[in-house]
């Protein structure tokens, strides 16, 4: 769903598409193969980026941003995977200044990306 | 546990049907009244009243059922608009063709509202103002957002549906004669009037805002390719123009009768 309404917003303002960048972290290596993932954003747009890796280095990119971790449930073909649904906003001086969790509207994006896409190290 | 009435379910969309058993009740025990009733009464069995009646409690349970009320409940808001156009402009005048006079008039008088649905269908300004707040209201992001997300809410929107549906085509088509604006061109204008004016506010909303305005499908998991901005333009685009062929067809019928009876008289 975020992805999606991101998706939209960037195409409302082609300025802002061009100054961000949308990136996707799998927590499920073993399911989101780069061709997965791959497949799966440019249902969104083909300039989203997919990253992937082991399942410790996801782990520890995860506990680095402050998100809670993932958990797998089950084992077999049909086991599950519990994450957060949250959206971390970046702006252009490199800092994380928000976390979206599920819910968020397509206005709030609207409003909030192009508030963060003024934020450098100049400005305070 | 068993869902009686569709409900906006917040889990990705599957074609697997869903029996909604409420459903089946609210158009069964309708048309099993109907039909007693008309079995029961001295006159033969008007069949193509008997048709209409039927047409209009299947456009009820196709507008209200999986998969129509499902979608419309809580993943897209083109299949919200679907429902209400659904309800008001094909259940609701078709149920008002389908029912006897007779029917009508010892329906209302039981219910004691028959002074009431006789006054409302003699006075057009009240059903046009009863029938576009209703529309105003029941499209308003907060009450999308409330009534679909019970069982109970959701049902009272349908039924709410319905109900302004029947207002707005009493001063037009209803069952008691007495209950009916007289005059042909005052018909036709309000018709004109009560479908084409008011609702053009949340058409145009729905087709132009850059933002979708109902959460509960924006927030919704994906049906097919369709944004929820896309969707949402789509609800906005049936609302303007699907009233048109309907409205404009019935105004072209009143019409062509009229002249008619012109000529027969001259």
């Amino acid at each position: 769903v975020h992805l999606a309404q991101i998706a939209e917003v960037l195409e409302q303002y082609p300025s802002l598409e061009r100054e961000t960048a949308v990136v996707f972290v799998s927590v499920d290596p073993q399911r989101d193969t780069p061709e997965v993932l791959r497949g799966f954003l440019d249902k969104f747009s083909t300039r989203f980026v997919g990253l992937t890796g082991s399942t410790e280095e996801l782990r520890a990119a995860q506990v680095a941003a402050d998100v809670p971790p993932a958990t797998i449930t089950g084992q077999g073909p049909d086991y599950t995977v519990d994450h957060s649904g949250w959206v971390i906003a970046y702006a252009p001086d490199g800092l994380g200044h928000a976390i979206y969790p599920f819910g968020t509207r397509q206005s709030v994006w609207s409003n909030d990306l192009q508030t963060l896409a003024t934020i450098t190290g100049e400005s305070g | 546990m068993i869902t009686w009435w569709c409900v906006a379910l917040e889990k990705p969309w599957t074609w697997s049907w869903i029996p909604y058993p409420g459903i089946w009740i609210a158009t069964l025990l309708p048309i099993a009244g109907y039909l007693v009733a008309v079995r029961r009464h001295p006159r033969p069995i008007d069949w193509r009243r008997l048709a209409l009646f039927l047409g209009g409690m299947a456009a009820f349970w196709v507008a209200s059922d999986w998969p129509l009320g499902a979608l419309g409940a809580g993943y897209l808001a083109s299949a919200h608009m679907l429902q209400f156009l659904l309800y008001t402009l094909v259940a609701a005048p078709l149920i008002l063709l389908g029912t006897p006079e007779w029917l009508a008039s010892r329906l209302t008088s039981r219910l004691r509202i028959e002074k009431a649905v006789s006054w409302l269908g003699r006075s057009p300004v009240t059903c046009a103002v009863t029938y576009n707040v209703i529309l105003l209201a029941t499209h308003a992001p907060a009450t999308v957002e409330v009534l679909r997300r019970s069982q109970i809410g959701s049902f009272a929107m349908d039924i709410l549906w319905l109900v302004a549906g029947m207002i707005l085509w009493l001063p037009v088509r209803s069952p008691l004669p007495e209950g009916r604006v007289g005059s042909v061109w005052v018909r036709m204008l309000y018709l004109f009037l009560a479908t084409g004016v008011v609702a053009i506010i949340p058409a145009s909303m729905l087709t132009f805002t850059t933002n979708p305005v109902y959460a509960i499908y924006e927030l919704a998991p994906r049906v097919g390719a369709l944004s929820a901005r896309e969707d949402q333009q789509i609800a906005g685009i049936l609302m303007k123009l699907a009233t048109i062929p309907v409205v404009w067809t019935t105004i072209g019928i009143m019409w062509f009768r009229f002249a008619r009876q012109e000529e027969a008289r001259a």
